[in-house]
């Protein structure tokens, strides 16, 4: 495993999915109606963030938290971007 | 069919046709023996964990991409069919008589009639299934999803809040923006064949992965087009053989391509099929 996690750099490889899914996201955002409450939206967050854990980043990557935090642990970013995005999308146009 | 229809003319042409089909095969096993042309494909298992770690999106949308832009079609022009034949609006438009179309019943649930769970978290498990889909598309590359899987997850989400909202379903895929997004969607995959026609004279050349350039005979990629469709998605494999350098190029746009054209098409034969086509507003539920 540790010959897996050695230093590399990041390549945009890693960061464009983020910023795709993001940008979908926002896109999809639009199209949900419907009110969303303050508990909802934090809970929303907290569903992502373990998802994105248990999804994990691939392995061969470097990930942007993947080996930094601890060793094997890695986030699947785009999930994370994703859910912010279709939040914000649902502001622009779904209501609040 | 009996045996007796066979007799006469009829008979004598099947014969006839059973004969050449049994000579054209029985002549295909023979010319076999030593002859068999294995193709790129090893060469092209060497190089493709080079584009994608994934290297079944190598295969589906480099190796065969063509194929797979025509099976992307293939799903739309059902949609298209699931709306003439059930709808019947279009049909109407264009003039032709026919009868009426049957009176349809759209699903209508009355939330007070699903449970509190299904009520409070039905919106918020609709968002993280799109959110899942938007993932998977995203990863289409680096891991088993692909633009296919995104659009049945995310019609599979809309299918959802229609079966537990109904015609309040809060994800409000309408009519325009299913067919706006199957649209581009199937645009875009096959314009994505334009950059390497017009540089390297082969439709859907990948050329920000541009696995073939150091073939003989083969029109290298200029620099500044490899990067502009290489670079954003330019990966460094750390394996313990060392690091590695690999780009899927076109492979990730190519998705996104199909993910919006399968959304479009199977969200369009769901709402066909539960609020029927109709010719009013946006938003299909009266």
């Amino acid at each position: 495993m540790s010959g897996l996690l050695t230093f590399s750099p990041i390549y945009a490889g890693e960061i464009t999915p983020i910023v795709i899914a993001f940008l979908l996201g926002i896109l999809f955002g639009t199209q949900f109606k419907g009110e969303i409450s303050k508990r909802t939206t934090i809970m929303l967050l907290g569903l992502s963030v373990i998802a994105a854990l248990l999804f994990e980043a691939p392995l061969f990557t470097w990930s942007l938290v993947g080996g930094h935090i601890t060793e094997g642990v890695g986030l699947a970013m785009p999930f994370i971007s994703a859910i912010i995005g279709l939040l914000i999308g649902k502001m622009f146009k779904g209501g609040k | 069919m009996e045996m007796k229809e066979l007799r006469g003319p009829k008979g004598i042409i099947a014969a006839i046709a059973l004969l050449i089909i049994a000579a054209g095969v029985i002549g295909s096993f023979v010319q076999l023996s030593g002859n068999i042309t294995r193709g790129i494909s090893p060469e092209y298992n060497v190089l493709a964990p080079y584009q994608a770690p994934n290297n079944l999106a190598s295969w589906v949308y480099d190796y065969r991409g063509y194929d797979t832009l025509i099976e992307t079609g293939v799903i739309y022009v059902g949609a298209v069919v699931s709306v003439l034949v059930i709808g019947r609006g279009i049909v109407r438009i264009q003039g032709i008589k026919t009868e009426d179309p049957a009176p349809q019943k759209e699903l209508d649930v009355k939330p007070g009639t699903i449970s509190v769970i299904l009520k409070y978290f039905g919106l918020p498990v609709l968002m993280l299934a799109v959110a899942y889909g938007l993932l998977v598309v995203t990863s289409a590359t680096t891991s088993g999803g692909g633009g296919f899987q995104c659009g049945v997850i995310i019609s599979s989400a809309y299918l959802l809040g229609i079966a537990l909202y109904g015609k309040k379903n809060p994800l409000q895929l309408g009519k325009k923006f299913l067919i706006g997004l199957g649209s581009i969607g199937w645009a875009a995959f096959a314009l994505l064949g334009l950059p390497g026609y017009l540089t390297t004279g082969y439709w859907q050349y990948n050329v920000g992965a541009d696995l073939w350039s150091g073939m003989s005979g083969f029109t290298a990629v200029p620099e500044a087009i490899r990067s502009a469709f290489g670079d954003p998605f330019r990966l460094a494999l750390v394996l313990q053989e060392g690091t590695f350098e690999s780009s899927a190029g076109l492979v990730p746009l190519m998705n996104i391509g199909e993910a919006f054209n399968v959304i479009g098409a199977l969200g369009l034969i769901f709402l066909v099929f539960v609020y029927g086509w109709s010719e009013d507003k946006e938003g299909s539920p009266k």
